[in-house]
C-alpha cells in the first residue's frame, strides 16, 4: 500500500495568521516495494520536512497522508503511538550523532526491534544481521558508538534503521559530510536493498550524480510544492529549463555529453539513457 | 521551534527602551526593595497605580505584563486563600457553612475526576481550574442533605480579606516591576549591564567579563540544545521510542536516551566553540575593546534620582 499523499498541507505554526506553509498541495503515490526514489531542490524547499511526514513525526495540517493504509493524525490517547506507521517506514537523519546513545553499538541497533516487541534473543539476531549488511566489523560491537568514526557512526545509525525491517527507506543526506569509500559502500547498500531485497529507498540528496546514477523516480522540490515527478533522463534531457528554474547542477555525465556536443561532431543517441561516465565511453566506442 | 524566543522581550523605542541597563537594573533592585517597605494595602495599590502608569507610558502591553504573572499565579491564589482562611482577626465579614455530607462528597469525587478528564482535552486549562474550585465551593454549601457528617464554618474577616490581598497585590507589583526590565531590555543588553556592575569585584578576582561571556555563550545556545533535543526526540520516536506511555523504568530509560547524546553533542561542541574562540586570537582574562559600550546620559541620571527618591519615600512612609 506503501505511502499516499492526498492534498496535504503542512505548517510549523498552523495557527498563526498569514503563517507559511512548508508544504503546499502535496499529492504523492510511493509504492512500497522497487522504488528508487531522489528527492532534490534547494535548502529549504521542504525535502525534509517531506520525510519527516512519511514517518508521522509531523501531521499534516489539512489533506490526508496514509503510510499503508494508516492514516496519518494527530493520537489522543496515552497508549496510542505512531509504531505501527514508523514500523513500515525507516528514516536515517542527517545526524547520526541525533540517533546513537546506547553503551555498545550492538545495543544501539537492538534499540528498535526491542521497541517492537520483539525478543531479545530475536532482536539480537536482527541486530547483528544488520550490521553485517552494512559490513560494520564484529569487533566494532561491543565499543561505544560514541568513538567511531563519522562514517562508522552513520554506517551504525543505518543499521539502527535496517533493524527495524521497513518496507521503505528514507535516507536524508546520506553522503553529506562523508568518505568515498563508505560513500561507495552506501551507495552499493543502497542498490541492494532495492534490486535484491525489493525494498522502496527514498535518498534526500544534493549530489546530481546519485540521482543519475540511482535514482529510477525524482521528485523536485520548491518552495513547499512537488515542481517536477519523474524519471531522471526525463528531468535531465527533456526538461532543461526546470533544472535551470531550480538552480540544480547538471550530473557530471550531462555536463560532458553538453560539452562533447558543443566543442566536436560527435552524436549521441537521444534515446540512450546515460547514467555515468563508463555508459559515454561506450557510447563513443560504439560511434 | 522555529519561533522560540529567549527572555521575553518585545522590541520598542519608547523612552524606557533608551534607559541604559546598568540603571535599569539598579532602579529595578531600588523599586523592589522599596515595595517591601509598604505596609497597607492602599500604599501597595499606589505602587500598583505607579507601575501600571511607567507600563503604559512606556507604550508596553499590558497583556504582556500580566502574561509574565502566570508562572506566580498558583502561587498567589494559594498565598491568597491561606489568608482568608487562617487570618481570623477583626470582623467577620462574610459567613457560610460547609457542609460534609454522603452526597458533597461524592460530588467533590466526581468533579475531581470530571477535571482530570477535561484536563488533557482543553486549552484554557487555568479557566477550567477555576470553574473546578467554584464548583467544589457551590457543592459545599448548596447541597442540603440531613446526613450531614461535619459542617465548617468558614468566617471571613476585613483583616484577614486586607492581609491576603495586601500580600497577593505585593506580588504582583513586584513581579510587574521584574517584567518592566525583562520585557523592554534585550538578554544580551542585561548580561552587558551586569558586566559594568559587577566590575568593582575585579578585587576579589573575579572577572565580570568572563562571567558575562559565559553567561551570554550560555543563553546563546538554549535554543540550540532545545532544537537537538527535539530532533534526537524524533530521531528515537522514529525506531519505535515511545515518549508518552510506559511505566517510570520505561521513562527514565528514554529520558537516559535523551541525555546521552545531548550531552555528547554538548561537550563535543562547547570543544569546538573553545578552540575557534581561541582561533580567533581569544585569550581568557585579556582586556580587550568593546563593539557595545554603554554611555551614560542625562536621562539615566534622572531615572536613578528618581528611583532612588521612591525607595526614600517608602522608607518614610515606614518609618513614619
Amino acid at each position: 500500500m506503501g505511502i499516499s499523499l492526498k492534498e496535504v498541507n503542512f505548517s510549523y505554526n498552523p495557527k498563526r495568521k498569514g503563517t507559511k506553509y512548508a508544504l503546499k498541495d502535496i499529492n504523492l503515490e510511493i509504492s512500497p516495494s522497487d522504488e528508487f526514489i531522489a528527492i532534490i531542490g534547494e535548502t529549504g524547499s521542504g525535502k525534509s520536512t517531506l520525510a519527516s511526514l512519511f514517518n508521522a513525526l509531523k501531521i499534516p495540517t489539512s489533506g490526508e497522508a496514509y503510510v499503508s493504509g494508516i492514516k496519518i493524525k494527530k493520537v489522543r490517547k496515552r497508549r496510542e503511538n505512531y509504531n505501527k506507521i514508523r514500523k513500515h517506514v525507516g528514516l536515517v537523519f542527517q545526524m547520526s550523532d541525533y540517533q546513537l546513545f546506547e553503551e555498545t553499538v550492538l545495543k544501539d541497533v537492538m534499540f528498535a526491534p526491542l521497541n517492537f516487541k520483539k525478543t531479545k534473543e530475536e532482536a539480537l539476531k536482527i541486530a547483528k544481521s544488520s550490521l553485517e549488511l552494512v559490513e560494520i566489523d564484529e569487533s566494532l560491537f561491543g565499543v561505544s558508538p560514541f568513538t567511531l568514526s563519522g562514517g562508522e557512526k552513520k554506517l551504525v545509525s543505518i543499521a539502527g534503521i535496517l533493524a527495524m525491517e521497513p518496507d521503505i527507506l528514507i535516507f536524508d543526506e546520506p553522503t553529506a559530510g562523508i568518505d568515498p569509500s563508505t560513500k561507495k559502500k552506501l551507495l552499493k547498500l543502497f542498490r541492494s536493498l532495492n534490486e535484491i531485497k525489493h525494498k522502496s529507498v527514498i535518498l534526500i540528496t544534493h549530489d546530481m550524480n546519485i540521482v543519475n546514477e540511482y535514482a529510477k523516480r525524482v521528485i523536485l522540490m520548491k518552495d513547499g510544492t512537488i515542481s517536477f515527478d519523474s524519471s531522471p533522463y526525463d528531468l535531465f534531457v527533456n526538461n532543461r529549463k526546470i533544472v535551470k528554474d531550480a538552480n540544480i547542477d547538471l550530473p557530471d555525465s550531462y555536463k560532458i555529453i553538453d560539452l562533447l556536443k558543443e566543442k566536436t561532431s560527435v552524436r549521441f543517441n537521444e534515446n540512450i539513457k546515460i547514467k555515468n561516465l563508463g555508459n559515454i565511453v561506450e557510447e563513443l566506442i560504439n560511434e | 521551534m522555529n519561533n522560540f524566543v529567549l527572555g521575553q522581550y518585545v522590541p520598542g523605542n519608547s523612552y524606557i527602551y533608551r534607559i541604559d541597563p546598568r540603571v535599569k537594573i539598579i532602579s529595578t533592585i531600588l523599586l523592589m526593595i522599596s515595595i517591601f517597605f509598604l505596609t497597607s494595602i492602599y500604599e501597595i495599590l499606589g505602587a500598583l497605580l505607579l507601575i501600571l502608569i511607567i507600563l503604559i507610558s512606556a507604550r508596553i502591553s499590558i497583556i504582556k505584563a500580566v502574561r509574565g504573572l502566570k508562572p506566580l499565579l498558583i502561587l498567589s491564589i494559594f498565598v491568597f486563600f491561606f489568608q482568608i482562611f487562617f487570618n481570623q482577626v477583626g470582623q467577620v465579614v462574610y459567613s457560610v457553612n460547609l457542609n460534609f455530607s454522603l452526597l458533597s462528597i461524592i460530588a467533590i469525587i466526581s468533579l475531581t475526576v470530571l477535571f482530570i478528564i477535561i484536563r488533557k482535552y482543553i486549552n484554557f486549562k487555568f479557566l477550567l481550574f477555576l470553574v473546578y474550585l467554584g464548583s467544589l465551593y457551590a457543592s459545599l454549601v448548596y447541597i442540603k442533605t440531613t446526613d450531614v457528617y461535619y459542617t465548617y464554618v468558614l468566617n471571613i474577616f476585613d483583616k484577614g480579606l486586607e492581609t491576603s490581598s495586601f500580600v497577593f497585590f505585593r506580588l504582583v507589583t513586584m513581579v510587574f516591576i521584574a517584567t518592566l526590565l525583562t520585557l523592554s531590555t534585550k538578554p544580551a543588553d542585561i548580561t552587558l549591564g551586569f558586566e559594568y556592575l559587577l566590575r568593582p569585584l575585579k578585587i576579589f578576582k573575579l572577572n565580570s567579563e568572563e562571567f558575562a561571556l559565559i553567561i551570554s555563550i550560555a543563553l546563546r545556545y538554549i535554543p540550540t540544545i532545545l532544537d537537538e533535543a527535539l530532533k534526537i526526540m524524533d530521531a528515537q520516536a522514529s525506531r519505535g521510542a515511545d515518549f508518552k506511555g510506559g511505566n517510570v523504568f520505561k521513562k527514565i530509560r528514554i529520558i537516559v536516551s535523551l541525555l546521552v547524546p545531548m550531552f555528547v553533542l554538548s561537550f563535543e561542541r562547547s570543544d569546538q566553540l573553545a578552540d575557534a574562540m581561541l582561533s580567533r586570537n581569544y585569550v581568557p582574562g585579556k582586556a580587550k575593546t568593546k563593539y557595545h559600550i554603554l554611555k551614560w546620559k542625562t536621562f539615566d541620571t534622572i531615572v536613578l534620582i528618581m528611583s532612588f527618591i521612591i525607595l526614600g519615600g517608602s522608607i518614610c512612609l515606614f518609618v513614619l
